[in-house]
């Protein structure tokens, strides 16, 4: 069929992220598989469900990432959130004692990481104010049923500087702060 | 020395941060050069005018720059032109930019009914993209067209928006920026990077005498799409010269917008009866492996428009069920299945239905099943469409599925966007277009202003990558040409060969463009 061709040339093959994630499921997948199968057959402890949560965190961080408000804070937010489930899981597999400790230390740290990225670009970041804010509400409530069960001072820390982040983006956002709920909220 | 050196550094200054910029490198000197040549009145005639622009943008530091770089080619361009200098500048006087770049984001849209499954069911390299062309009577000026955006967008501001996700549902969120005119690549409908900060859902691109609007479906339909990419076009040609009326779906850039022309219109039935159903049993597919990148090709079938009413008008039938049944017969050659359903999924324009001047998401969809033994030869085959269509497509049938849309949202309204998300995808993953085995979506006759009309040669309507499906077609009329586009996804060629094969059977003059293969 003749046809007249009106489009540029196709130039060279690039790889896209779609081929990657083409490769790369195969391993991943046979790697959750095989921890599975492998840890089926030891028996003992369940070590494998950490083994898959860490994979999928890879997985999720580097190659399937999101397709919609992919940006430096919702990153940030989805790897310190991830993190802290891994310990949750290592704590409650391992039967260890330090969850109440570790937990708290490692969200005061996503915080301080989080907040210096919403701060030092505030203009922009306030279009991706609503991950922040949730971690944000997300640690403080955190805190306060970590603190009404066991009073430690990370806790205390936690607590009091998620709610100062709050207060201060609340402030920062003035009447955009109950705009953006209502956006992120709304079901119509 | 000294020019040399101002020039170097204005060239330094404008090129940082230039990134996929379509406008020319040498923009700065071009202007430099160009305000040597001024006297001293149209200096200061000049600095008062980007005085002006400056004042309308409130926009961060890069692309107040960026914009101001965008008169300053225009007026470079259309000076080279001889256009007299006060002309340049009542043509591109910065009211034209109106008050959207000066305020602070305020508006965000929920998506409409039909828009909410298209970011629910995307995934990396599929996404729900349609495009729109115009092919122009002279070359495309990429900095004129530039700032025919900046002064177009704000009549539409719910495409001036960004993809955001909320607890339950996606939504539009505005997003002040400069609105960028691409480069053509080589193949269309590529998924727009829309997960960034403030991106863009839509992508205006030129090539050559061709001006091309591809949209994300969150945004708006066919017809939608077509009234931005009209009013565009009247913009460009305005900045060109053109005087006309703003009539036939082109927009005055400054006239506030309608709330109607935003409106959710998918409540707006009376009627409560539900029978209709998204899922139906799978449908024949055209035979061909599916490419790994999509679309693997699209073509252009160009026709006499007369010569198609023609046809259709000697079988009785409209030319939406002319060109399925010539479908339905190519797509029987192009399959191996001997038995089975052939189905053609074809979207229907409320808009016929429902008086409404909304530019987002207005239209619904109908199935034409035909089971393959019969479809025999054309005439046969254009009554078995005739009937199906006419019934199929009804304001009833599609007010019953516009209540099942209702339902379905309303049901889910509370189901948060961390559960739907995966199910949706699982689910359209399964079912996705399986139901039909081809698409075809009829724009009709596209109608513009006399003084417009002159200068567009044809348009095309291309639909974006689908699941399973082989081929998706759309149909656009302008003039006495009406375009036919195939979007292939795979390299098997039966499908358009047939279906041109019968075209010239049918004595239809017709030509063929399109893009080369992809890769596979």
């Amino acid at each position: 069929m003749e046809m007249k061709i009106v489009y540029p040339d196709k130039g060279e093959h690039r790889y896209s992220r779609k081929d990657v994630i083409f490769v790369m499921k195969w391993p991943f997948m046979a790697l959750g598989l095989a921890s599975v199968i492998v840890n089926i057959c030891t028996k003992g402890t369940a070590w494998s469900v950490i083994a898959v949560w860490s994979l999928w965190m890879a997985w999720s961080s580097v190659f399937s990432t999101s397709m919609v408000e992919y940006n430096r804070i919702s990153q940030a937010i989805k790897i310190i959130t991830d993190s802290c489930i891994l310990l949750v899981m290592i704590n409650l597999v391992f039967g260890l004692d330090w969850m109440a400790f570790v937990v708290p230390i490692v969200c005061f740290g996503g915080l301080i990481v989080a907040g210096s990225l919403f701060f030092t670009d505030i203009q922009r970041q306030k279009q991706n104010a609503m991950p922040f804010l949730a971690l944000l509400v997300a640690c403080l409530l955190i805190s306060i049923l970590g603190l009404s069960l066991k009073s430690n001072w990370p806790f205390i820390v936690l607590c009091a500087v998620s709610a100062s982040l709050l207060v201060s983006v609340a402030i920062i956002m003035g009447r955009e702060f109950p705009v953006e709920f209502k956006r992120r909220f709304h079901s119509n | 020395m000294k020019k040399e050196k101002r020039v170097k550094e204005k060239i330094k200054k404008t090129a940082k941060g230039k990134r996929n910029e379509v406008l020319l490198d040498d923009s700065s000197s071009k202007f430099c050069l160009f305000t040597d040549t001024l006297g001293e009145a149209q200096k200061r005639m000049l600095s008062s005018f980007l005085d002006d622009v400056n004042r309308h943008l409130a926009l961060p530091k890069h692309d107040t720059g960026l914009m101001i770089g965008d008169f300053r080619n225009a007026i470079c361009y259309l000076s080279s032109q001889g256009v007299p200098f006060e002309d340049i500048l009542t043509r591109l006087s910065p009211v034209n930019l109106g008050g959207f770049y000066a305020r602070p984001p305020v508006l965000w849209f929920s998506l409409d009914d039909a828009a909410k499954i298209y970011p629910l069911s995307m995934k990396q390299g599929q996404m729900a993209v349609f495009r729109l062309s115009v092919y122009l009577d002279a070359l495309v000026m990429p900095e004129v067209l530039q700032l025919a955006l900046d002064f177009t967008i704000k009549r539409f501001p719910s495409f001036a928006t960004t993809l955001k996700k909320g607890v339950f549902w996606h939504y539009l969120d505005t997003s002040k920026r400069r609105y960028q005119v691409e480069q053509e690549s080589s193949i269309p409908c590529r998924p727009l990077p829309v997960y960034r900060s403030g991106s863009q859902s839509f992508r205006v691109i030129c090539y050559l005498n061709k001006i091309s609007v591809e949209f994300f479906h969150v945004l708006t339909d066919g017809n939608g799409g077509l009234v931005f990419i009209k009013t565009l076009v009247g913009e460009y040609l305005r900045i060109m010269g053109e005087n006309f009326a703003y009539e036939d779906g082109v927009l005055d850039v400054n006239q506030t917008p309608d709330s109607k022309e935003l409106m959710n219109c998918f409540h707006r039935t009376d009627a409560k009866v539900t029978e209709s159903s998204f899922f139906d049993r799978s449908a024949v597919q055209l035979s061909g492996k599916l490419s790994k990148y999509r679309p693997y090709r699209v073509l252009h079938i160009m026709m006499n428009a007369s010569d198609l009413m023609q046809k259709a008008t000697s079988l009785s039938c409209t030319v939406t069920a002319y060109v399925l049944a010539l479908m339905f017969l190519a797509g029987k050659y192009a399959t191996d299945d001997i038995d089975g359903i052939s189905c053609i999924q074809v979207p229907v324009n409320m808009r016929k239905f429902y008086s409404s001047v909304t530019v987002r998401n207005f239209a619904m969809y109908c199935g034409i099943r035909i089971k393959l033994s019969d479809i025999t030869d054309l005439p046969s085959t254009v009554s078995l469409v005739s009937q199906q269509l006419e019934k199929r497509s009804s304001r009833s049938m599609m007010d019953m599925m516009m209540n099942e849309t209702g339902r379905l949202v309303n049901m889910l309204r509370f189901v948060p966007l961390a559960i739907k998300s995966p199910v949706a995808k699982v689910l359209y993953g399964f079912a996705g277009d399986s139901a039909f085995s081809n698409t075809l979506s009829n724009l009709g006759v596209v109608h513009l202003p006399q003084e417009l009309q002159r200068h567009v040669k044809s348009m095309d309507f291309v639909l974006g990558t689908a699941l399973t499906n082989r081929a998706s077609c759309a149909l656009v009329t302008v003039g006495n040409i009406a375009t036919l586009s195939i979007s292939k996804m795979t390299s098997d060629p039966s499908f358009e060969e047939k279906l041109c094969e019968m075209l010239r059977e049918q004595g239809i003059e017709i030509s063929v463009e399109g893009s080369s293969e992809s890769w596979r």
